[in-house]
């Protein structure tokens, strides 16, 4: 037998301890894989998709993440591996293998794992890719699937990034193979796990973090966003951190105090299991619930602009179609292209309305830090028009001394109530009314006058300071696309029109949340596998042994059941429920910020879906698990 | 009365894709009647821990018919076949198999919390078994945090606290120094007169078979002889040292601590 025949044996005779890590492994390699070659795909790079920044920036982030996790994930398994190892080391070195050899072959082992995982990840990423490419395909509207290839570099970066994480892991955890005495390592198995430290007080510490915390999100506003933003979510991570590592083991100890509950069937042996399985696994459970929040938010936020494109869509660009006209621009003739063009397209029911807006500034004596704004008047008769034909406005009558300002969800934080308008040495005191109607010409504060007021500071605007807006609106506007092309193509070429399509901020919208979602699954398919394998099969052969102690004594297999289940469960859904409570709050306070449409419903409709996922991926990990547990038991 | 008894029990291993099929147990008979200290001996490779295995359940006899209080186990289906052995047998180890996560205590009232009886009955009966074997102290230790002698009594205390039909141990000696295991010989023969628990042992240790009433010699899977203990102890022993020479195997069979 060769040196690496013998390592290559100790795999082959304990590949159930590898199975999960090779899997979770094979499916990181998958991921990064896919998204590399996509962003490194020849038709791609050559602008055969639109919005290729956007998604390449998108997936690159993905990247990092995978990457980061999966670092952490092999670096926390390989360690693992090692020390459950320690008896067979100690038996090695007792037959004379030298520490040299030793450290050898465990490096030939896990890069053997390593190659053998890279290997399968990358056949299953490039027969996946195909099936990538035409999601994402239909995703970004593409006309003609991407065409399929396997981008040389994407291989070897795959690999190259693989590869240097996986020595490095191995190198770093190869020197920590030490000989200790012999001794040392025949008995490591049998010395006693230290029992978790206790710290009561860091737990009230976590408590109260995580409440101020949630107290401060939910009552996050527009002023104190930026500010609530870091120091939320600095204190809520620390507070998971004290609430998981401390939260479960005292739990469970105190549990295993009540007799009357800790003396009756398997709660004897859960609890006392569990003050250890969460004591040993805090660490991964933190991460897990703060990567359950990240991603359940994340999820939710793109999920209520999915479920809220159009209301988004109608901030951001008021009209279907709108241009500016200017002096040299015949705004009567681009307007009558524009109309000709529509009705080519199919535009039901075409409404048009010119809306000319005065540049002046103002001063409001309640905000005396600010010299003066820039605001543009528009006349109440304009607005009125406007008014009917956008969906959220409604008609106004002004007297003299009245006016409207526009602010739409800034509203809240306008503390004004009156201010003086200035243009060209005139001036004229109003009286704000409220409204919570946004603007409609984007880039302005729109201040809404009476058509007498307009009617006096009319004359002295000349005609380059005046705002001339065409705005059209019809029914079917987010299936009429390519009117900007057409229409540009019947103007010459000096005359540049932008005609800011609402279809088009629409679709994007659609576009990267679909986007952010498609991807954001794949990163969560790795993190599931990943942090399984490190909760539930890092220790399988010990686990093993427990429980075929326990078969001895005579323990019939409901009773398994019920403590794998239970067991499982708190580590599974300890760190769920602390996040999706993150998730809830995190969606409140963007709630907060969003006065038009409700982030909740959409966000928990998400949370839900990945709570039902997760409820899933328990069952399979729970029959697996059950499955490896109870495998060689000797019946 | 019969606690125990086996009809012409056989076991044999492989035999299967050509593999040579191995007789370890070869038509073994025997009764026990309630109240009796028996031990197993033999050479090693004979068949003592497949008997002690087949009687307590974990093996399957290949032929033959176990019956423990007129009940068949084999005829208990999965579920009742565990409760079986979680009531009706006790059992110590060589290696003590105790859960290392569990305090001694807990590890000991295991068997009756899994069987939900009340709390105030557990604490009296591991009053009464912890200080059988002199354990009250130790009891909030964990496993690895005693010593071997410790671990085996509270392995003992927690065959013993059910009260079963019969304790099953397999060279519960094996891992321990002279004196804690002369502690626990001590302790099981007390019991065993005082509160005619049936225990079955399985040992290559001669001085501690001598603490049993009646030993069974095992050889090639065949039962090759039976002595009964008269009145005195060192010469039962001396009758030990003469069957178990004239069954030869292997010297260090009748080494004083037993090895496997």
């Amino acid at each position: 037998m060769t040196f690496r025949q013998l390592a290559a044996n100790n795999v082959r005779g304990s590949w159930q301890r590898y199975l999960a890590y090779f899997f979770s492994c094979a499916c990181s390699v998958l991921v990064f894989y896919v998204f590399l070659s996509f962003i490194t795909n020849d038709a791609v790079q050559n602008g055969y998709v639109a919005g290729r920044e956007a998604v390449n920036s998108g997936l690159l982030v993905a990247e990092v993440i995978v990457v980061i996790f999966s670092f952490l994930f092999i670096s926390y398994s390989t360690n693992a591996f090692l020390r459950s190892r320690k008896k067979e080391f100690g038996l090695l070195t007792l037959m004379g293998m030298t520490q040299k050899q030793l450290r050898t072959m465990v490096f030939q082992e896990s890069m053997m794992i390593a190659g053998l995982a890279l290997v399968s990840g990358l056949v299953g990423g490039i027969l996946f890719s195909k099936l990538f490419f035409m999601v994402i395909g239909v995703i970004l509207g593409v006309e003609s699937p991407i065409p399929f290839e396997i981008p040389p570099v994407a291989l070897a970066g795959t690999a190259g990034v693989f590869l240097v994480m996986f020595l490095g892991v191995n190198v770093v955890a190869m020197l920590g193979v030490r000989q200790n005495s012999v001794r040392e390592l025949l008995k490591a198995h049998r010395q006693p796990k230290a029992s978790p430290k206790r710290r009561p007080l860091l737990l009230a510490l976590g408590l109260g973090l995580l409440a101020q915390g949630y107290y401060m999100a939910w009552n996050t506003n527009a002023r104190n966003v930026a500010m609530n933003i870091l120091v939320v979510t600095t204190i809520v991570i620390i507070g998971t951190y004290f609430v998981l590592t401390q939260g479960g083991v005292l739990l469970c100890a105190w549990l295993k105090q009540r007799r009357q509950l800790s003396y009756r069937g398997t709660n004897l042996v859960i609890f006392n299991r569990l003050v250890f399985r969460l004591g040993d696994n805090a660490k991964i459970l933190f991460i897990g619930a703060i990567l359950i929040a990240v991603v359940s938010t994340s999820l939710g936020a793109f999920n209520s602009i999915l479920q809220n494109a159009e209301v988004l869509a109608r901030d951001m660009k008021p009209f279907a179609l709108s241009f500016r006209g200017t002096p040299e621009f015949p705004a009567e003739v681009v307007s009558q292209v524009v109309r000709e063009e529509l009705e080519q397209a199919g535009a039901n029911n075409t409404q048009y309305q010119r809306i000319v807006g005065l540049y002046a500034s103002m001063v409001v004596p309640e905000l005396p830090d600010r010299e003066s704004i820039n605001i543009t008047l528009i006349k109440n008769s304009d607005h009125n028009r406007v008014a009917q034909m956008l969906p959220g406005f409604s008609p106004i009558n002004l007297s003299n001394d009245e006016a409207v300002m526009m602010l739409g969800y800034y509203g809240e934080s306008a503390a004004a109530t009156q201010a003086v308008i200035q243009l060209a040495g005139k001036q004229l005191p109003v009286k704000f009314l409220e409204t919570n109607e946004g603007g409609y010409l984007t880039g302005h504060f729109q201040l809404v006058v009476s058509d007498a007021a307009y009617a006096e500071f009319e004359p002295l605007v000349p005609q380059e300071a005046r705002n001339d807006f065409h705005a059209f609106e019809y029914d079917n506007w987010e299936n009429i696309e390519g009117i900007q092309e057409s229409v540009q193509a019947r103007l010459p070429n000096e005359q540049r029109v932008h005609l800011g399509p609402r279809a088009e901020a629409y679709h994007a919208l659609l576009q990267t949340g679909a986007l952010t979602m498609f991807i954001g699954l794949f990163v969560c398919i790795v993190f599931f596998f990943a942090a399984g394998s490190m909760i539930y099969f890092t220790e399988l052969g010990e686990d093993r042994q427990q429980y075929r102690i326990l078969h001895k004594i005579g323990i019939t297999s409901a009773e398994v059941n019920r403590i794998v289940t239970q067991e499982l469960g708190a580590l599974f859904f300890l760190p769920l429920v602390l996040g999706a409570v993150h998730t809830g709050f995190a969606l409140k306070a963007l709630d907060n910020l969003v006065s038009n449409f409700s982030v909740i419903r959409a966000g928990l409709m998400i949370a839900g879906g990945y709570l039902l996922a997760q409820l899933a991926y328990f069952l399979f990990t729970r029959a697996a698990y059950t499955r490896q547990v109870l495998g060689q038991r000797d019946v | 009365m019969h606690v125990l008894e086996a009809k012409a029990v056989s076991k044999v291993y492989g035999g299967r894709l050509g593999s040579v099929p191995l007789r370890a147990l070869d038509g073994v008979s025997l009764q026990v009647n309630k109240g009796e200290f028996v031990g197993v001996m033999g050479p090693s490779g004979s068949g003592k821990t497949t008997l002690l295995n087949t009687l307590a359940t974990i093996d399957e006899p290949t032929s033959g018919a176990i019956e423990v209080n007129g009940v068949n186990p084999r005829q208990l289906k999965g579920e009742k076949l565990a409760l079986f052995r979680r009531r009706e047998l006790g059992f110590i180890f060589q290696d003590f198999n105790l859960l290392d996560t569990l305090s001694l205590r807990d590890n000991i009232v295991l068997p009756l919390a899994l069987d939900k009886v009340p709390v105030a009955e557990i604490d009296r009966r591991l009053k009464e078994v912890a200080e059988t074997f002199g354990i009250s102290d130790a009891l909030d230790k964990r496993p690895g945090e005693t010593s071997g002698g410790q671990q085996q009594r509270a392995a003992a205390a927690r065959a013993l606290i059910h009260r079963p039909s019969v304790i099953l141990a397999d060279e519960p000696t094996g891992n321990l120094d002279s004196k804690s295991a002369k502690d626990l010989m001590e302790t099981l023969s007390r019991l065993n007169a005082e509160q005619q628990a049936t225990i079955i042992m399985v040992t290559h240790d001669p001085l501690v078979a001598s603490y049993c009433q009646r030993i069974l010699f095992i050889r090639d899977g065949r039962i090759y002889n039976e002595v009964r203990r008269g009145n005195n102890r060192h010469a039962f022993f001396q009758q030990i040292l003469d069957v178990l020479s004239l069954m030869g195997g292997n010297n260090h069979d009748l080494s004083a601590v037993g090895s496997k």
